[in-house]
């Protein structure tokens, strides 16, 4: 009787057992194979821009940094708005990273303070996404003035990601490379001169603002930054129709 | 004024009874140290010609500790010899010093073949060499791959990585020097000591032979050192077959935030086909040779950046096949 007895309780512990186990086993694959979709919880809505001014002060050498940058704020998924003012804080910290690089090699030290001043511009801000422009201008000890330098982000709200060489904008790599090709062409239509520069580009209301950086052989390898806002039909037919809405409405 | 020793293995010479034909030299001296592995015969003389190391000194003499051991390896039993003597370098004179070491080393083989061959003892000649020159400064490594000097018109000027550069004075806490390769050959740049005094510039650099490296148009990779790296790049500007040189950077390109994986994406590789064509970390291409595989540009950046071609402008060469 008394063996009996331990042999169903045997068989009842391993079925507890089995149970639980499997329960377990339910619950990991489950929780394991769960898409979480950070998107999910994005209602498109209006991005709201607050201003914020920065200055910073440091000494050896000598340095002010002035910085007006915008915080994204989105009601509908305030993590998103914090990833989009997270990569303008990556790009502004880029900035500031060759102004200190220059200010401590290249520039002579008077005693007199090198400065950096940065204003953004927001070029295109809709439910979708952010462009911005970054117009930086530097004032090194006994460097002559370069000229301001304008330099973009775009940040794709819908995917929450930064668009790296915007090439989210248009809808294959061929069609990215033409619009850039043609943009290049633009830019330099008018300059006199040996540019070697690269293009960097953002979206504006009806049209494209567009920067190439690099240098001019014809003046020994002299720094070059020129700027041009061009309208959207110059690339219009590259574009994807989902930017397209983006930049025309 | 810092003179630079480049201390060599120039030859050996082995005389006297055979002892065997697999020699083994290993030389020591202030931390360095070398091994070779030579076939070599009594009565020959092999040109070595294999660096120890580079020393540095503000010295009119430059003495060191040498410790030289000569193997003879067998299956069964080594015969190993060595010696002990001293370096004087003389670092006024613009000539190369040679030093020659001599060493016996005794055949160890069991006592039966000592009663019928007696003991064999072979003569070894291991000579050095030391050339003496001026040190050879570069540029430093820095964060992004640049470093932003001055020049005589007023205007930054960067370098990247390792351009030889020859120093021509320190004035006022700035150090100025001419790049003696890259598009900024000739220049005179100049850069701040830094706060302890010392340079930005370093020594100690070796340069590497040129790359040799391949690029597919049918298969869109970049091959280096037998790896293949995928790229991507502009149907409407197609590469040509034929072989074309990869220079040294020219000049800072794009900004430093877009890959972070790729810490050295400002620093792109001219390539002498066309206008503006590069090797360079991205994601698309305008007619560049465009590496998408971004976390693997540090290896292809770190297996170019010291390579020299020995013309002065260039790292190496890709060759464009099919």
């Amino acid at each position: 009787m008394i063996i009996m007895f331990k042999k169903y309780f045997i068989i009842a512990i391993v079925m507890v057992a089995m149970v639980v186990s499997g329960g377990l086993f339910y619950w990991f694959w489950s929780y394991d194979n769960e898409v979480i979709d950070d998107n999910a919880a994005y209602i498109p809505s209006q991005p709201i821009i607050k201003w914020q001014e920065i200055t910073i002060a440091e000494d050896d050498p000598k340095m002010a940094i002035r910085i007006k940058m915008p915080r994204i704020i989105i009601y509908s998924n305030y993590y998103i708005g914090s990833e989009a003012s997270r990569a303008i804080q990556r790009h502004i910290e880029s900035l500031k990273h060759d102004f200190i690089s220059a200010a401590t090699t290249a520039a002579i030290d008077n005693g007199e303070t090198n400065i950096l001043n940065i204003e953004t511009e927001i070029l295109l801000a809709t439910p979708k996404l952010i462009s911005l422009a970054f117009i930086s201008t530097e004032d090194l000890m006994s460097i002559n003035d370069d000229g301001p330098k304008r330099t973009f982000v775009i940040f794709d709200l819908i995917n929450n990601k930064v668009m790296i060489e915007g090439a989210e904008l248009f809808p294959d790599t061929l069609s990215w490379s033409r619009a850039v090709t043609i943009m290049k062409k633009t830019i330099l239509a008018d300059y006199q001169g040996d540019p070697s520069c690269d293009l960097s580009f953002a979206p504006r209301h009806n049209g494209f603002a567009a920067s190439c950086i690099g240098v001019d052989w014809s003046r020994g390898g002299g720094y070059l930054s020129l700027t041009k806002d061009m309208p959207i039909s110059v690339i219009q037919e590259f574009l994807a129709p989902s930017a397209l809405v983006d930049i025309i409405q | 004024m810092l003179k630079s020793i480049n201390l060599k293995f120039a030859k050996i010479k082995y005389s006297g009874d055979s002892i065997g034909r697999d020699i083994r030299v290993e030389i020591e001296t202030l931390g360095k140290f070398l091994r070779i592995d030579k076939r070599i015969k009594t009565g020959e003389t092999a040109e070595i010609n294999r660096e120890v190391g580079r020393f540095e000194t503000d010295r009119g003499l430059f003495q060191a500790d040498v410790l030289i051991t000569v193997i003879e390896r067998d299956l069964l039993f080594n015969d190993a010899g060595n010696t002990t003597g001293s370096l004087k370098v003389n670092t006024a004179a613009n000539t190369s010093q040679q030093f020659v070491f001599e060493m016996q080393v005794g055949e160890s083989r069991s006592l039966l073949s000592r009663l019928f061959w007696g003991k064999r003892t072979a003569i070894f000649e291991v000579t050095l060499e030391a050339q003496i020159g001026e040190v050879e400064w570069c540029t430093p490594d820095t964060e992004d791959g640049w470093l932003v000097t001055h020049d005589k018109q007023e205007k930054p000027v960067s370098l990247p990585a390792y351009i030889m550069v020859r120093p021509i004075s320190i004035k006022n806490g700035r150090e100025y020097f001419i790049p003696l390769e890259g598009v900024n050959r000739g220049e005179l740049l100049s850069a701040p000591l830094k706060n302890d005094n010392s340079s930005y510039l370093i020594s100690d650099v070796k340069h590497e032979p040129a790359i040799s490296a391949q690029y597919s148009i049918y298969e869109k990779v970049f091959i280096l050192n037998g790896k293949k790296y995928k790229t991507t790049d502009y149907p409407e500007a197609p590469w040509k077959k034929g072989t074309y040189n990869i220079g040294i950077p020219d000049y800072p390109h794009g900004s430093n935030n877009a890959y972070t994986e790729a810490i050295k994406q400002k620093v792109w590789f001219p390539i002498n086909f066309e206008n503006a064509r590069y090797l360079h970390v991205g994601a698309r291409s305008a007619g560049c040779m465009t590496i998408i595989e971004t976390t693997k540009w540090m290896e292809i950046y770190n297996a170019i950046i010291k390579a020299r071609k020995g013309d002065l402008k260039n790292v190496g060469i890709v060759e464009v096949v099919d």
